[in-house]
Order: structure tokens, then sequence, then C-alpha cells
């Protein structure tokens, strides 16, 4: 039988910083590595290194701790790689349904991708290029707060009277391609609360279509 | 000639490497996946190769050639030699853990096709004794740690060297006992960096390490194993 003793760490050693800091990344290297071996059993993809990498990092970020309860990198990595591989998937999956714009690389590999749309493009049906009102910056006063004036009555009557944030969000997650995460970084809110905003918003604007 | 885009990603830290092949027009019905041993896993698409993932790929190249076909793996030790020559030292050890060195190029299909190499692992299975292997590194890798250490770089190489036999212990004892090709290779290498054993210790270890790489000779590995901690707790 295979002894479930864990390894012990000299006290010797771990007294002396550099030598524990060594000790530290090497642990976090050894976990990689099993989460690697466990992940790529279980998957097919070309992602095992991604989630190893992630684990690996919780590892140098909560090294004191995670090293007192599992003395074998081995064991943590096996408790830890399949939630990890799930959560994984998760986040890739709730990044894609939430905007993250892929484009196909040389390779053909998809990758994240910002889509920047050109500054007058309108909508199939639309008159006129919305930003030909821009306002030249050679004309009188009066006339430009009066074209700014049309230009924001404008964008009400279309906007179906959504919040300057609201639009601002579709704006960059759908037009620019920005990931719901990076936006919510962005207004220092929860990526949850921007996700429910912004399907709220789809929403509106998809009932107003029909 | 017909070509893909083959992807190397490498990361140093942890001495891992990915490949992933992208095909132009490949219509893949069946894809096999082969796991020669604990620290590899392979992917064919018919008889080409699709993407693959080792651990210990630096250690097992310069122990020998690599599981892949002949152009792949050169192009694989060209990114491993790049990655390893690069000047750039970095202290942080996360951001060291998360550096990748990638690579991409054309390839030609007969290049990623499979003929004799990498050979198809055997259909019938050696009896192995895992268990026993695995207490054996174990134990050795204690005794070797406990060993009194003097200078500063000694004692990190021992324990780095003690780490990776734990590391094979754990590999080879997990699971239905495979083959670690790597991690045996990684620790033979960390044990030239100068580790608390005399020369003829050495010597017992680096041959035993050979020995995990074929099952048949595991018994005798563990046997010389045990003899070399008896000898080290006199």
């Amino acid at each position: 039988m295979i002894s479930t003793t864990p390894p012990t760490i000299p006290q010797t050693v771990l007294k002396d910083t550099l030598v524990n800091d060594y000790l530290v990344a090497d642990y976090a290297v050894a976990v990689f590595r099993e989460v690697m071996r466990v992940a790529q059993i279980a998957r097919q993809g070309f992602d095992a290194d991604d989630i190893a990498a992630i684990v690996a990092e919780e590892v140098l970020n909560n090294s004191a701790s995670i090293m007192a309860r599992y003395p074998n990198p081995a064991l943590y990595a096996r408790q830890r790689a399949r939630h990890a591989g799930i959560s994984f998937d998760r986040t890739q999956r709730a990044q894609r349904g939430e905007g993250v714009r892929l484009r196909r690389d040389a390779d053909g590999a998809l990758q994240p991708h910002r889509r920047y749309l050109s500054g007058n493009a309108t909508g199939a049906n639309s008159p006129d290029e919305l930003f030909s009102f821009a306002i030249d910056a050679l004309i009188e006063f009066e006339a430009a707060a009066d074209d700014r004036l049309l230009i924001s009555a404008m964008l009400g009557s279309q906007s179906l009277g959504l919040s300057a944030d609201e639009l601002n969000e579709v704006w960059l997650i759908d037009g620019c391609g920005y990931a719901v995460q990076e936006v919510a970084a962005m207004r220092r809110q929860r990526r949850e609360t921007v996700s429910r905003r912004l399907s709220n918003t789809r929403q509106r604007l998809k009932d107003h279509r029909q | 000639m017909s070509t893909a885009r083959l992807k190397l990603r490498y990361r140093p830290a942890a001495d891992a490497l990915s490949g992933h092949v992208r095909f132009a027009s490949h219509a893949s019905t069946s894809v096999i996946a082969e796991s020669p041993d604990a620290d590899t896993k392979l992917l064919w698409s018919s008889e080409h190769l699709l993407s693959f993932q080792i651990v210990h790929a630096a250690a097992r190249l310069v122990d020998g050639e690599l599981p892949f076909p002949r152009e792949v793996a050169a192009r694989v030790a060209l990114l491993i030699t790049s990655a390893q020559r690069s000047p750039t030292e970095v202290d942080d050890p996360l951001t060291r853990l998360l550096t990748i060195v990638e690579a991409n190029s054309e390839i030609a299909l007969e290049d990623l096709r499979r003929t004799e190499w990498p050979s198809r692992p055997p259909s019938e299975p050696v009896p192995r004794s895992p268990a026993l292997v695995a207490n054996s590194l174990r134990v050795l890798a204690d005794a070797i740690e406990h060993r009194a250490v003097g200078e500063e770089p000694e004692a990190i190489h021992t324990n780095h060297f003690s780490r990776l036999l734990r590391e094979l212990s754990s590999t080879i004892g997990h699971g239905c006992g495979e083959v670690a090709p790597g991690t045996s290779a990684a620790a033979r290498a960390a044990s030239r960096q100068g580790v608390a054993l005399n020369d003829s210790e050495l010597a017992v270890v680096q041959s035993a390490l050979h020995e995990l790489d074929d099952p048949r000779l595991w018994p005798h590995a563990s046997r010389s194993i045990e003899q070399l901690v008896t000898s080290l707790a006199k």
C-alpha cells in the first residue's frame, strides 16, 4: 500500500526565506503539472495548461494555507482539477454568451476580438449617416448648439429611453466586442449586475424591433 | 503540397508543452486519443497528429526524442531551446509561471503523419507493481531530504530533487501505474545539479530512474532504491 503520510518540510529549511520562496514556487509548479496531467486525461482540447495555470495561480496567492492543508501538491491538484475544469468551461461559455466576439486567427484558432465599427455606420434602413450631423468646428456657436440638441433628441428617440450607461454598455459589448467582465471592471460593478442589465437592454431593443 | 498550421505553446516555468494542428480543409471523422505514458497525451486525427500535451518536455528532450513525428519534434526542440536561451530574467514567481512562449508555423501534412515513430502503445499491458515502486521512491525522497545539508544551493537542489522524486512516486502510484519518462528525466537532470549524495549513491539513483521508464525493470529498480535507502540510513 502507498503510505498516505504527507511528506514533511524540514523546519530548518523553512526558516530561510529564500529557500521558502523557492519551495512555494516549486510547489506551485508541481501543482501545475499534476493538474495538467489530470486535465489532459479528461479533456481533448488545447486548454489543459490554461486550467493548470488558474490553479497554480491560486496556489501562489494562498500558498501558506494551501501548503499547510495539502503538503503533497499532487493531492491538492487532483482535488482542484475537476472543479477548475468546470469553472473554466463555465467562464468560457459565459464570455461567449455575453458577447465576446471571436475571430479566426491565421491558423484558424478562435481568439477574442475587438470589433470596431465605422463611426458613421447606421442601420440598413436609416436615411442618413448619423454622424453627418457632427458639428463642424468652424460653424457658429448657436448653430452648433442647435445641432447638438437635434442629435440628442434623435438619439433619445431612437434609444427608447435607455440611459447613457445602458447605451454605452450595449455599444461596448455588442458594438466593440468587449466582454461583460471587462465592462463590469470599468464600471466597478459585479459581472452579474452588468450581465443582467445588458440582457434587459437587449430585450427592450428586441421588443421595439418587433 | 497540402499544409496545416502548427501552433506550439510552451510554459518554461512548468516545463509544459502543448501543440495544436489546424487543418485548412480536413473533415475529421474520428479522433484517437493516446496516452503512451503519464506525462504525455497525443490526439490523432486518422493518421495525422491533431494535438498534444506533454509535461517535463525540456527534460525529456535532453534525454532523447520526444514522441512526435520528426519534423514536429524538431520545431518543438527549437522553441524550447529558444525559450531557455532567452535572456529575460523574471523575479516574480507568478509572472514566471504564467509566461508562455508560442510559435505558429506552416507544416506539410506529410510531416504530421505517423510512420514508424512514435510507435503505437503495446496492445498487451506489461504486469507492473506501481504501489511498490511509488513507496520506494517516496521513502527515498524522505531519506534524501532529511540528510544533513550544508550550503544553501545544495539545500535548494536537494529539496527540488526530492520533490521531483515525490512527483514521480505520485505519478506512478496514481491510477493504473503508467511510466512517467518526463518526470524521471527531470529527476535525473535535478540529481546532476549537486544534491546531498555521493558519486556512487548518485549512480545508483540515476540507474534506478532509468529503469523506471520500463515497467519490466520496476522490481529491480525498487530493490536498488530500497538498498540505497538502507545505506543512507546508516
